[in-house]
């Protein structure tokens, strides 16, 4: 069984599109469900193309990297699973990919001028334990990880990369 | 019938309102406490028990009693009944799904009402009291999206709509101070209100000297938890003209409007700005006034920042400049344009919306349940120092914005000018 933070993870037999996801991030790359029909990659996974309403998705590998778009500290968690682990950075990573690109069929749709792949995850160093919150800011350039979950499946952390920031760097107040 | 038509402006009243008392531990069911607001939003309207055709809805998030049970414990029959699923953004959703109920001659009058154990059943922000890890195993049912934003550590509205603020911080400069005002303005209202919670003035420097919950999110820019229930009842004009107080009109109503794929909102459009983009044009159009008549707001306030990021999306100061606009005095008791004169969710109580219509219906007749010696006679002395006078002096129109999340809003027009 697929196991994250000591829990498990479990996901209804009848339940394609978020079985798929975690089953498609085995390796160590990032890859996302791509619309048979349009093109359009989606994220989260879901069973319907909304730019052109679709039910086939295929899954591609993307480039894994991206920009810290916000983030914040989960100083108090809740879950049981984040209760060993306080602090850690909990950020949107918005992919290299797809950026600015129209809603719908024609992509002309408003508003598309902030569209982009936005995944939530976890900043996390090379040996995937979470990174020090005095290490992360919006700007920030990261590169996907991938996290073995177990029974084939994985789970996509990001980890902070040489890159040159995408802009100023900026850190929430307190640290 | 189109959007923005305005064809049912001034022709619908909130002609009750009532609540149960606001605790920590209220001891009851909903359906006790539930029975017991709308008994108080019945007998506040004048409406008969027994003749009037009566309509009902509540909303509930699978923590409370039907209104099939509460109506026959208050010893009302029903021409109509609904209930629905949500928590905020509810409560001004449900006033137009009202008008619609009685515009099909249905029923000649409808109770909304929310009863909820807060506190000590469904907590919205924390494990239940029987210290059960909630979100565990990471488990997932219909084919939602949740295990996108729970398996990295999102379990409360606070963690989910933390994102969005962060990015008005980061774009637009906006700084923990200016939010901090949020919360005192909310509380010098709640200080001059005998039911509110948390009755204490709180400054920006206790707003950041409490401890973080979400870094860089403190306690006091989070709502308080209560047990509490809350109705309003609905009926037309013209009957509302024979009732008890003077006529509060519904002028006009928005949404639930969403943005695009509200389930998981990241990836259209700018993250840092609300549904109430959206809704603004409806219930502005509808109640054929703009954001410079309103005399007083009743913003959606969970957190600090859902009420500025939801008086930005309607206008009321431009985008990215909400820190100035609840910082300069212009929210407060006394200023240009208070918001939560009863001290909204932050400080009053937490009903998912409903305290906030009901304290714009009591500002709109001039019946506020203030410290003021002679309230009950409507006479105020406009003392806004602690644990003295609440009432605006001669308001008009009044606005409440609800908010159930980041990409979901509505939004309520009342005025007393018909």
């Amino acid at each position: 069984m697929a196991e994250w933070l000591g829990a498990s993870l479990i996901i209804p037999d009848n339940d394609a599109p978020n079985g798929n996801y975690f089953r498609a991030q085995s390796g160590s790359e990032l890859r996302l469900p791509k619309c048979t029909a349009c093109g359009m990659f989606q994220y989260p996974p879901r069973s319907m193309c909304p730019d052109c309403r679709n039910q086939e998705f295929r899954y591609e590998a993307v480039s894994g990297r991206g920009t810290i778009h916000s983030y914040f500290i989960l100083s108090q968690p809740i879950q049981a699973a984040f209760l060993p682990h306080p602090e850690t950075p909990v950020a949107l990573i918005e992919l290299d990919e797809q950026r600015g690109v129209g809603l719908g069929g024609d992509r002309t749709r408003q508003p598309n001028e902030f569209r982009a792949l936005r995944l939530v995850g976890n900043i996390v160093k090379a040996d995937g334990s979470f990174e020090d919150p005095a290490n992360v800011a919006v700007n920030k350039r990261v590169q996907v990880k991938i996290i073995d979950l177990g029974d084939g499946m994985g789970l996509p952390q990001w980890v902070l990369s040489d890159e040159p920031p995408a802009g100023p760097l900026w850190q929430v107040p307190g640290g | 019938m189109t959007k923005g038509s305005g064809l049912l402006r001034n022709k619908y009243a909130i002609v009750g309102v009532g609540e149960t008392e606001f605790s920590r531990n209220s001891g009851r069911t909903t359906r006790a406490m539930g029975a017991e607001a709308i008994k108080h939003a019945i007998d506040d309207s004048g409406l008969d028990y027994d003749s009037t055709s009566w309509g009902i809805t509540c909303y509930a998030v699978g923590d409370a009693a039907s209104s099939e049970a509460i109506s026959s414990d208050v010893g009302i029959r029903l021409d109509y009944h609904a209930d629905t699923v949500g928590g905020g953004s509810s409560g001004e959703t449900l006033v137009s799904m009202a008008i619609g109920a009685m515009e099909a001659g249905t029923c000649d009058a409808f109770i909304i009402y929310r009863s909820m154990n807060g506190r000590t059943f469904r907590r919205m922000g924390a494990n239940p009291p029987s210290g059960t890890a909630r979100l565990a195993p990471w488990s997932v049912e219909h084919g939602l999206s949740g295990l996108y934003t729970s398996m990295y550590g999102i379990a409360s509205p606070l963690n989910s709509f933390a994102l969005s603020f962060v990015k008005h911080m980061q774009q637009y400069g906006t700084t923990s101070e200016q939010l901090a005002h949020v919360k005192m303005a909310h509380s010098w209202g709640a200080s001059n209100n005998p039911k509110a919670f948390y009755k204490e003035r709180v400054t920006v420097e206790d707003v950041l000297a409490s401890r973080y919950i979400a870094r860089p999110f403190h306690l006091l820019d989070c709502c308080v938890e209560t047990d509490n229930a809350v109705a309003l009842v609905v009926t037309d004009v013209a009957r509302a003209r024979d009732l008890k107080h003077a006529v509060v009109a519904i002028k006009g109503s928005g949404g639930r409007a969403s943005k695009w794929r509200p389930e998981y909102h990241f990836n259209d459009g700018p993250i840092n700005q609300v549904a109430g983009i959206y809704t603004k044009d409806a219930v502005f159009a509808n109640a054929g006034v703009g954001p410079e008549d309103i005399d007083a707001t009743g913003s959606y306030d969970a957190f600090t920042f859902t009420s500025l990021l939801q008086l930005e999306a309607y206008g009321f100061c431009p985008i990215g400049e909400g820190g100035n606009y609840v910082s300069d005095g212009t929210i407060f008791l006394g200023g240009r344009r208070p918001n939560n004169t009863s001290g909204g969710h932050l400080c009053e109580t937490y009903t998912h919306g409903i305290n906030m219509i009901i304290e714009n219906v009591r500002q709109l007749r001039g019946e506020v349940d203030d410290y003021c010696p002679n309230w009950q006679q409507g006479e105020h002395t406009y003392d806004y120092s602690a644990g003295h006078c609440r009432a605006l002096k001669n308001p008009v129109h009044t606005m409440n914005l609800g908010w159930a999340q980041p990409a979901t809003g509505s939004a309520l027009i009342l005025t007393n000018d018909i």
